[in-house]
């Protein structure tokens, strides 16, 4: 007997018993069920900790951030319709919330040729020359990005960082924020005018 | 055209190639130990509030609701009031005729 159809109908049975076993353990949760509240957090703790872990401000604010995204999660409980998988609807709470959380962070100074070493100064005017540049200066020029995206809003640098450094999609980044395309692409085209006017503040040396 | 200047943009295929420091936890990282109990009584005590402050802003909107329901009733009666003059005017009224026409 040919067993191959009944193969991929496993994962989708599994897939729909874990569905209904979430169902259940929301309607229990918004009908009070103080155990199925905590069993849903300690269901959904894992997914949560790597977004804020991948996104967090700061170390100390772990802790802080995962209670944060959980009582945002049960105050909006009544809100969630399903049209979305779970953990993708509380893991947007989640980031949302480091977002949040990273606006609020006040942005370093900006950074001036006077504030780089010399080594990092040579490495700037390497960059405006035509000579290739080896793999060897690559720590060095993320570190000097880094300490460019420092000096900018927050959450400007943390969408830089998902689309200059990491080459996300934007929606890649739309699917994980909640953001429309139109909105996270006025957010990226404002956040690169940011970037662009540091370096040029940078490469101009001060009297 | 580039969107950054060149310096800017060679700098960003640098620091793309640049080796990235590995994720710390790459196990699904189990909750500690009664977060999710803390959680639950928190979430409780905020729904509690929430609850207070719902029923608070309903009564807001009751009372507000009433008062204009108050103040139309007010107007229309004032109205009806004036439509006809009342004693005082109608003697009023008489005073300012001339005595002797």
């Amino acid at each position: 007997m040919d067993e191959t159809p009944n193969k991929p109908e496993r994962p989708a049975r599994g897939a729909t018993a874990a569905r209904v076993e979430e169902a259940a353990l929301l309607a229990a949760v918004r009908a009070g069920d103080d155990a199925a509240a905590r069993a849903l957090v300690e269901r959904l703790y894992p997914c949560v900790a790597a977004v804020v872990r991948a996104h967090q401000p700061r170390r100390d604010d772990l802790e802080d951030l995962m209670q944060e995204t959980f009582l945002k999660m049960f105050t909006r409980l009544d809100q969630y319709r399903g049209e979305v998988a779970l953990e993708r609807w509380v893991t947007r709470i989640a980031l949302n919330t480091c977002l949040d959380r990273l606006r609020r962070q006040r942005a370093r100074p900006e950074l001036r040729w006077a504030d780089l070493g010399a080594e990092d100064q040579t490495f700037v005017e390497g960059l405006a020359e035509e000579r290739p540049q080896p793999d060897a200066d690559a720590p060095r020029a993320l570190a000097l990005l880094e300490r460019l995206l420092a000096a900018l809003p927050a959450d400007d640098a943390w969408l830089l960082r998902q689309i200059e450094l990491e080459e996300r999609s934007m929606a890649a980044v739309c699917e994980d924020t909640g953001w429309s395309a139109v909105a996270a692409r006025v957010r990226l085209f404002r956040a690169r005018a940011r970037l662009r006017a540091a370096w040029r503040k940078l490469e101009s040396p001060q009297p | 055209m580039s969107r950054y200047p060149h310096s800017l943009t060679r700098l960003l295929a640098l620091a793309r190639r640049a080796p990235r420091t590995p994720s710390e936890q790459s196990e699904p990282e189990p909750a500690p130990l009664c977060f999710s109990a803390r959680v639950v009584a928190q979430a409780r005590t905020e729904r509690r509030r929430h609850t207070g402050l719902v029923a608070w802003e309903r009564l807001c909107w009751f009372g507000a609701g009433a008062a204009v329901v108050v103040c139309l009733v007010a107007g229309l009666h004032a109205h009806h009031a004036t439509s006809q003059p009342s004693g005082l005017e109608l003697l009023l009224t008489q005073a300012e005729a001339p005595l002797f026409p």
